[in-house]
């Protein structure tokens, strides 16, 4: 896969997949966004990303060319180096197949390897067993538990915090050269 | 918690300091005023004072004016509630206090509390604000939680807000650079539900 910079005509393939409750129980609250939203929020990941403030990329799928989600690492925070991760696979068709996985690993190598961040932090609903797992297998470590910090779908949930190190993911994930030309920029 | 005398008919009454809403045994809340712009200088730029805050130093008296203005628009539209610490007996401002980031949907916000004037500190003012500041989230706005962050190294901020009843809830490792070391941020809430108890 490849991450690139979000295109304006990505709007339409995110309006396709992203009001959706199944999808956006995981990222916060499903209000339903509109096609010039979607724009105008591609345009502010333009500016995020020349302050230095935001890196967000579209996860484009090789075989077919298609744009299947987003992933980002936000609140970049200039003197305690740090970022909070966020990723989403819109394309329901393509959960489970090891795509958010490899582009966490990818995300997680812009930061460490390009921009220089010490940890990255990520914030993950306590039902979502299956990104759990996901951060778990890559290295990241249950840190925190802020309790019933999120109201989705009529309850409170809890909400996990997990972080990764550096040094520990240079260990488990070293820089391997690639990467770079997989960013595409 | 009883010793906090907290009256919200100042909210509408005509006193003279119509300001202040929350009033305890000896400090009150109040909104800022520009006035307080050059009293918050005097004790800010100091690095005892800055070390536990996230913003590089120093500050000026103009941005410190349109910081309070900040505050002024921030309350309008619900999203931070900040108000200064002032010493009754004295008059003095000795800090500020606020919950900031709310979410709306969530119902939660977060806390942060500075007392500026180190003459003032070790005496319970902290706390007593604290309290005013909760039974304002809790019974005033309606959150539902209220959470902190604070350094791993600040024991007497943890035992302040443990003995106010927020409880641990883990922490971010190495996310706060100050002084040439990297250190954890501790997380700690408190549900309405026990507080109100």
């Amino acid at each position: 896969m490849t991450l690139r910079g979000f295109e304006l005509k990505d709007a339409e393939t995110i309006l396709a997949h992203f009001n959706d409750l199944e999808l956006r129980q995981f990222l916060g609250h499903p209000l339903p966004v509109s096609k010039q939203e979607e724009e105008e929020w591609i345009r502010r990941t333009w500016e995020a990303r020349q302050k230095g403030t935001e890196y967000t990329f579209g996860i484009e799928e090789n075989n077919k060319g298609l744009l299947v989600g987003s992933c980002s690492l936000f609140d970049v925070h200039s003197i305690n180096r740090n970022a909070e991760l966020g990723i989403a696979i819109w394309n329901k068709s393509l959960w489970d197949k090891g795509i958010g996985s490899e582009a966490i690993q990818l995300i997680c190598s812009y930061g460490f390897y390009l921009i220089n961040l010490h940890s990255i932090f990520l914030r993950v609903h306590d039902f979502n067993k299956r990104a759990i797992r996901v951060y778990e297998k890559l290295g990241f470590q249950h840190v925190a538990r802020k309790r019933e910090a999120v109201f989705i779908d009529g309850k409170y949930h809890d909400v996990h915090v997990m972080d990764i190190l550096e040094d520990e993911f240079r260990k488990l994930h070293p820089p391997a050269p690639p990467f770079i030309a997989a960013t595409g920029e | 918690m009883n010793s906090v005398n907290f009256t919200l008919q100042h909210l509408h009454s005509l006193r003279p300091r119509v300001s202040n809403v929350l009033e305890g045994k000896s400090v009150c809340l109040r909104g800022f005023e520009l006035a307080d712009a050059s009293k918050i200088l005097e004790h800010f730029n100091d690095i005892e004072i800055r070390r536990f805050m996230d913003m590089p130093a120093p500050h000026s008296q103009e941005q410190e004016e349109q910081w309070i203005r900040n505050t002024w628009d921030a309350r309008k539209i619900g999203r931070c509630h900040y108000y200064a610490i002032e010493h009754k007996q004295s008059t003095q401002l000795i800090g500020g206090c606020g919950l900031f980031s709310i979410e709306k949907i969530n119902r939660r916000g977060e806390l942060m509390i500075i007392l500026y004037n180190k003459e003032y500190w070790g005496q319970g003012f902290g706390t007593e604000a604290l309290q005013l500041l909760l039974q304002f989230g809790f019974k005033h706005i309606n959150l539902k939680t209220i959470y902190l962050y604070t350094h791993d190294t600040n024991k007497r901020a943890q035992r302040v807000y443990e003995k106010l009843g927020f409880k641990p809830g883990g922490r971010r490792r190495q996310a706060s650079y100050f002084e040439g070391t990297y250190h954890d941020l501790l997380y700690y809430d408190l549900l309405a539900s026990e507080f109100l108890d």
